[in-house]
């Protein structure tokens, strides 16, 4: 169980997000939502460990999290960054097994069992064949898939993930996400932003909406997902339809009215 | 989706062929080495046969007493030959391994050694005990000379006020790092600048040191590198793994549970020891730590463990026979400073490769 009370944070003293009060219950799956801007890498970085909070303060399963040492809290927390500015020229397999960092004693190397975890973390994300390919030879997507890999090899109870999927096609997407929800249902906590808002509502439980450094919305995704709320959020005329398999509803645009209809009248 | 498992066959076979290809590469520059230790020892002012030589040291290595009619060649091959190519390749293997992790922790590729200053204080040590005169020794170690213990304390002291200037909110953070070790590099540079305007007698002395020399040196220097040596090897060796997840940032390096800026230091602490033994025993010689490390990761890619073993023995060879032609180039038993040695050979061969480089990446 993850805890924010009150929580401040941000860079360099300056607030990026203000009094936010976050309570994510060990196993779900929460999708993080908002404009451009509006805290949610911030907010994942606070989560992580990263970025202490400027006031308030955060608790891991009841304990404060600035007090875990970094590799303790790295055993319970695992997270893949949204991108990198440029590709190490490592091998990926190499890459992954950083993933077992958090474990390894003082004076020890990974051992054979680590190496087995990151390969196995490869399967999942079916990056195997790359394992031994430079990871500056890597498409955008590939090495994406390879960062889960890595978080996957980390065997924490949470997953946070900052627009992992952002540059993967919709079959990578989809084969990513249905992975997340395949850890979801064995019981890990994942904690996504998510820029695709239909992607969100498909596979999340629960949606959390940020704006301007705050949590403006945060419920089941049935209760929150409405026109009225995303049309406020986003400034943009939203339309809701039901997915034709699941039910789920699903955002559309529309191409002519670009600001809500509140605001001209 | 059927792309994925198109090339999985040729996984297994290409690690083998990666692991056993370093370490093929590493046994082949570790026999290199060895080869180059001994046959450098033929070259000198004095002629000895080849022949004579390898006796000599064989005799030697093998612990037997010499000739008597052999004692001055012996002193020649063994004492002054031999003890300062010995000290070459532990200087060379010394730069280049300080110069990849100065890259490593700074995510710079022209990071060298000398990025933080450390030269610069060594400089400063140095010029101070040349102008206050050389000859005396120093009461705890006699057999050190104050050159050597002057340029050390520099080194040190430079580093340490680069680390106090460079920290910010309990941080060391790599940006800081830098600016803190231009500062106080043009800091001591200019000190350098006053010593040698007070007291023109020194200049060429000065001069000379700055641009790096192994001249005269010996198994003495030999003795007082190793233990800064063995030590910073140990930490960086300990370190090394870090250093690969230090490359991808803070931010990565944390969430992967790194206390990234106590890794930082010890890094750093192992680096500046071989860059201040190097420097104390033979100036200030450049391009090895910026050249080998940058070409031994465009050669084998960006993983620091086998970029350590390879900078170190290429940085090691390099040196050694820069050495050799620093002290055989010029005639009638003129030497010039091996710094420039490694300059004049390093820098085209870098240019060169550069361009090459940038021809294929089509920039």
């Amino acid at each position: 169980m993850i805890n924010l009370r009150n929580v401040t944070c941000g860079y360099a003293g300056q607030p990026v997000l203000r009094d936010v009060n976050l309570t994510v219950q060990s196993g779900e799956m929460v999708g993080l939502l908002g404009p451009n801007g509006s805290g949610k890498t911030t907010l994942l970085l606070t989560l992580s460990g990263v970025l202490p909070p400027i006031s308030g303060e955060m608790l891991l399963d009841g304990a404060e999290t600035s007090a875990l040492s970094p590799a303790k809290r790295a055993r319970g927390i695992a997270s893949v960054p949204q991108r990198m500015g440029e590709q190490p020229d490592m091998e990926a397999f190499s890459l992954v097994l950083m993933g077992r960092y958090p474990y390894i004693s003082f004076l020890g190397g990974y051992s054979a069992e680590d190496r087995d975890i990151a390969a196995k973390a490869m399967q999942l994300t079916s990056t195997a064949h790359l394992a031994h390919r430079s990871a500056l030879t890597l498409s955008g997507g590939e090495f994406q898939r390879v960062l889960i890999a890595r978080a996957l090899a980390q065997q924490t109870l949470c997953l946070l993930l900052d627009e992992a999927t952002s540059g993967l096609d919709i079959a990578r997407k989809v084969e990513v996400f249905r992975l997340l929800h395949a850890r979801h249902a064995q019981g890990t906590t994942v904690i996504s932003a998510i820029h695709d808002l239909n992607t969100a509502a498909l596979y999340c439980e629960r949606l959390v909406f940020l704006k301007q450094g705050r949590i403006v919305l945060d419920g089941p995704v049935q209760d929150v997902f409405t026109e009225q709320h995303l049309t406020d959020i986003y400034e943009t005329r939203i339309h809701i339809v039901s997915h034709p398999v699941t039910g789920a509803p699903q955002a559309c645009l529309s191409p002519l009215a670009c600001m809500p209809e509140k605001h001209n009248g | 989706m059927t792309a994925v498992t198109g090339n999985n066959a040729q996984h297994p076979a290409q690690t083998e062929s990666r692991s056993r290809r370093f370490r093929l590469t590493a046994l082949c520059a570790l026999a290199a080495c060895v080869v180059s230790v001994a046959a450098a020892c033929l070259f000198g002012p004095v002629d000895i046969p080849a022949a004579k030589v390898f006796s000599l040291l064989w005799l030697k290595l093998s612990g037997a007493e010499a000739d008597r009619a052999d004692v001055a060649a012996t002193l020649v091959v063994w004492d002054i030959r031999l003890g300062r190519i010995v000290l070459s390749l532990m200087v060379g293997a010394a730069l280049g391994m300080a110069g990849t992790v100065f890259q490593g922790i700074l995510r710079n590729p022209l990071a060298d050694p000398f990025t933080l200053g450390v030269s610069s204080g060594a400089a400063f040590g140095a010029s101070l005990a040349i102008m206050l005169g050389v000859s005396a020794t120093l009461p705890l170690l006699p057999f050190v000379g104050t050159l050597p213990a002057a340029a050390m304390t520099g080194a040190l002291a430079a580093l340490f006020a680069v680390i106090m200037l460079g920290r910010s909110g309990g941080r060391l953070r790599r940006e800081s790092l830098v600016l803190a070790g231009v500062v106080i590099a043009s800091f001591l540079a200019a000190l350098i600048s006053l010593v040698k305007s007070l007291d023109e007698e020194s200049v060429a002395s000065i001069v000379f040191w700055i641009m790096g020399s192994l001249q005269g040196r010996g198994w003495r220097e030999c003795a007082l590198v190793l233990p800064w040596f063995g030590i910073g090897c140990l930490l960086i060796w300990r370190f090394s793994r870090e250093l690969d997840i230090l490359a991808l940032g803070d931010t990565q390096a944390r969430q992967l549970g790194m206390n990234a800026d106590r890794v930082r230091l010890w890094l750093l602490i192992g680096a500046s020891m071989l860059t201040g033994a190097s420097v104390a025993v033979s100036g200030v010689i450049g391009f090895v730590g910026l050249v080998v490390p940058h070409l031994m990761r465009m050669a084998q890619g960006g993983e620091h463990r086998p970029l350590l073993v390879s900078s170190a023995l290429a940085g090691g060879l390099l040196l050694l026979w820069s050495d050799v032609l620093a002290r055989t180039i010029l005639p009638e038993g003129a030497e010039l400073p091996v710094g420039v040695v490694t300059a004049l050979l390093g820098g085209p061969f870098f240019c060169l490769l550069l361009r090459r480089r940038m021809r294929e990446d089509g920039i």
